[in-house]
């Protein structure tokens, strides 16, 4: 009886057929594993490689092993960046993903009418090159744009700065662009998934008394892990390699205020030439990322594989 | 079970991954870059080792037969090109020219690998400073002009205009040494001044730097921006307080810490003053407010619009300021130390010969025919400053002033080249520090402080 159990659990008819090698499959795989190979296991690993030299870019480079990545973690400058990469995870990616959760919400209890036109707006800065926001946003934050002109119309003309320029706002500056730019991207993930969820779900929940907040937690949050697994990593994945944004904004500055670790890799690779140094914070940057993705994917994942009625 | 089976795939995936990367780094690890690309002097063709010695005639250049010269120029350089290649392939028929132009920012970046490459062009333009001309010197990239400098006369140029083109063979020390590079034109810092501005506040353009510091709170009495400057590209202060510090210490310590001069500091007590006078014009409001966030370009078009009596900026921007209307002029930094004008400013963006060119004939041709004094009335007309003839004039007003004030500055020998040469990450250390100073975040003595500590790592 143990034996059959036994052999009834781990052999289940469906698994051995899934087990049965199918390699014309690679055929289906190959056209994009090629394209991947080519296009990004190359290119990291040459970066991982070049991460061990000191090489100017030009003449004969050196061997110097694991001495850019003492070094590059030796750097004040770059330890600082990093915090900044930290408080722009907060605005590019747990603001946009409240947002977005606050908005789907309010989705299950009142119907939004024209929701399509809505959410193509919210949708239009994903859109967007990032130069273009950049550029508007540079306007909208400028010492006589729109933000101080608001700001002077209801009275807190004092407050009116040169955004940008300034040490202590131009950090949260740079990062509410970044959060308009995702909050379209989340409201329009949860709000597609919240709108999966069976209608009969919500009514039985409502005729056990529950509250919108109880709802909230009771259901949609639950029923959006997967929306807000893939929330979290595109917008963190954002936010910790975010270049474009800074650079056309502030270039890092006001002194080091901005400066990102992108930014060094931009300047160690195209201005002083330190091809090595680049690769090497290159490479560190994108094991954080893998990090920080690995974990979300371990705390969001789906308690269930998908099935049934999802 | 399938998320047991789904984990186990995605460990074989990974696995797979990373014996691929290995794999990868193995192959990769072959040879180290750069050391397989051959030193120039063994790709150096029988025509490249051509000494220029006499002026070279079109029969000379005919010798080569027909050549396709390939030139790398900079978007500044378009207007005068156009008007430029057409007579050079007019004197020089067997020449055509192969024109590529570059926005600043991609030129300077991917000269040095264009170079290095198969197609490698004939002629270039370089930049002063270690960011990249050092680098092209350093990799023997491009060819000492030396003799061309020996045959046309231009060693005879005032020695601090061409000082950042002479560097060492090593590439890691400028001001001395083979001169790689020359230029026509030069691209000086000077003060712009709104003429209806300072009528109305009755003062006269300052001619010495106490009577520029005399002027600006009398101006902001008048409720005029005594000083325009956006400082959000880090490069406007930076070249503002090169230009105070020109007139409190004259042409030393910069020009020697710039070029890199052994045991140079600027740890000095003139140039503390210098960055002392700066923090105490932007604490009395003489620099406007905000100016940390205001961009270069807007500041120009502020300026351009009436919106301050002062303009401290290179030259290049007179484009700009006459689309304005305003009624400006344009004037030498007014004398201090030794009533000397000293500025920020060089020559311009530098021609280079390719090390590998087959055509050293031809492109030494086509660099010396920019450089003939004849050719200078045709720059004047596109709005540029020569160097190469000491008598050019000009109708237009503004360019009048540039012209003369270039004169003073060479008869002065007051050009001391820009603050961000003088190390590869100075750019960003200037500019930031700087920023910092400005806000009071950094004293006078801690900004000195960085920015030679900076230097001192590099040298």
């Amino acid at each position: 009886m143990a034996t059959a159990k036994l052999a009834a659990r781990t052999r289940p008819p469906r698994l051995a057929v899934r087990r049965r090698p199918r390699y014309w499959v690679l055929a289906w795989v190959a056209p994009a594993a090629v394209v991947y190979a080519a296009w990004a296991l190359y290119p990291l690993t040459q970066t991982a490689w070049l991460s061990l030299l000191d090489w100017d870019g030009l003449t004969a480079a050196k061997f110097v092993g694991v001495g850019n990545y003492v070094a590059a973690l030796g750097d004040p400058r770059i330890l600082r960046a990093l915090t900044h990469s930290l408080v722009f995870v907060f605005f590019y990616c747990l603001l946009p993903c409240a947002v977005g959760l606050a908005f789907a919400g309010i989705m299950t209890r009142v119907r939004v009418r024209a929701g399509v036109m809505f959410r193509a707006i919210l949708f239009i800065p994903q859109v967007l090159s990032t130069v273009v926001i950049a550029v508007a946003w540079r306007w909208i934050y400028a010492k006589d744009g729109p933000l101080n002109g608001l700001l002077d119309a209801i009275g807190l003309g004092r407050a009116a700065r040169a955004w940008l320029g300034d040490f202590t706002f131009a950090l949260p500056a740079v990062g509410l662009i970044g959060t308009w730019v995702m909050s379209g991207l989340c409201m329009v993930l949860f709000v597609a998934g919240v709108q999966k969820i069976p209608q009969e779900t919500f009514e039985a929940a409502r005729l056990d008394g529950a509250g919108p907040v109880r709802e909230f937690f009771a259901i949609t949050l639950p029923s959006l892990r997967g929306e807000l697994s893939v929330a979290l990593i595109f917008t963190v994945t954002f936010a910790l390699r975010n270049f474009d944004i800074v650079w056309n904004t502030t270039t890092g500055g006001p002194g080091d205020s901005t400066k990102v670790p992108s930014v060094f890799i931009y300047s160690d690779a195209f201005m002083t030439h330190r091809v090595g140094m680049a690769a090497a914070i290159g490479i560190l940057v994108t094991i954080l990322i893998l990090g920080v993705t690995g974990l979300i994917i371990g705390l969001v994942r789906p308690r269930e594989p998908r099935k049934g009625w999802r | 079970m399938g998320h047991d089976h789904g984990r186990r795939t995605n460990r074989r995936i990974l696995a797979v991954g990373l014996a691929g990367s290995l794999a990868g780094v193995t192959l990769a690890g072959c040879s180290l870059p750069g050391s397989s690309s051959k030193p120039a002097t063994t790709t150096t063709t029988s025509s490249n080792s051509v000494q220029i010695t006499a002026p070279l005639t079109p029969e000379d250049v005919a010798k080569d037969g027909t050549v396709t010269l390939s030139v790398w120029a900079d978007a500044g350089e378009e207007k005068t090109l156009a008007d430029y290649v057409p007579r050079f392939e007019t004197k020089f028929p067997n020449v055509k020219v192969k024109l590529t132009v570059k926005g600043f920012d991609d030129l300077v970046k991917t000269v040095a690998n264009a170079l290095n490459s198969e197609t490698s062009p004939d002629v270039v333009q370089g930049n002063q400073g270690f960011g990249v001309d050092g680098l092209l010197v350093k990799a023997r990239l491009i060819r000492p002009l030396d003799d061309l400098a020996q045959t046309y006369g231009w060693d005879k140029y005032p020695s601090s205009a061409i000082a950042p083109f002479r560097w060492n063979a090593e590439g890691t020390v400028f001001g001395q040494g083979s001169l790689y590079g020359i230029s026509p034109v030069t691209q000086n810092v000077g003060v712009f001044y709104n003429r209806t501005l300072l009528a109305d506040a009755g003062v006269q353009p300052p001619q010495t730097f106490a009577d520029f510091e005399a002027a600006l709170p009398v101006l902001k009495k008048k409720g005029i921006t005594p000083i325009v400057i956006g400082n959000a590209d880090k490069y406007p202060g930076v070249q503002v307080y090169t230009t105070i510090a020109g007139a409190l210490s004259g042409v030393q310590p910069l020009l020697g810490w710039i070029g890199g001069t052994a045991g140079a500091s600027i740890d000095t007590p003139e140039m503390r003053q210098a960055a002392t006078v700066l923090t105490q014009w932007a604490k009395a409001g003489y620099l406007g407010e905000g100016f940390n966030g205001v961009s270069a370009d807007d500041a120009a078009a502020k300026f351009a619009g009436g919106g301050g009596a002062f303009y401290i900026a290179g030259d290049w921007n007179i484009p700009t300021l006459l689309a304005g209307g305003q009624d400006i002029g344009l004037m030498a930094p007014p004398t201090g130390k030794d009533a000397k004008h000293v500025a920020a400013g060089s020559l311009g963006m530098g021609w280079h010969i390719s090390a590998r060119t087959a055509h050293v004939r031809a492109a030494a041709a086509f660099i010396a025919g920019l450089q003939d004094p004849a050719y200078a009335p045709e720059l004047v007309a596109q709005g540029r400053v020569p160097i190469t003839s000491p008598d050019i004039a000009s109708e237009d007003p503004l360019l009048a002033d540039d012209i003369a004030m270039s004169q003073k500055l060479m008869a002065d020998d007051g050009i001391v080249g820009f603050i961000d040469w003088a190390t590869d990450t100075m750019y960003d250390e200037s500019g930031d520090r700087l920023q910092e100073l400005l806000d009071g975040r950094l004293s006078a003595e801690q900004f000195i402080a960085a920015l030679q500590t900076n230097w001192e790592r590099a040298h």
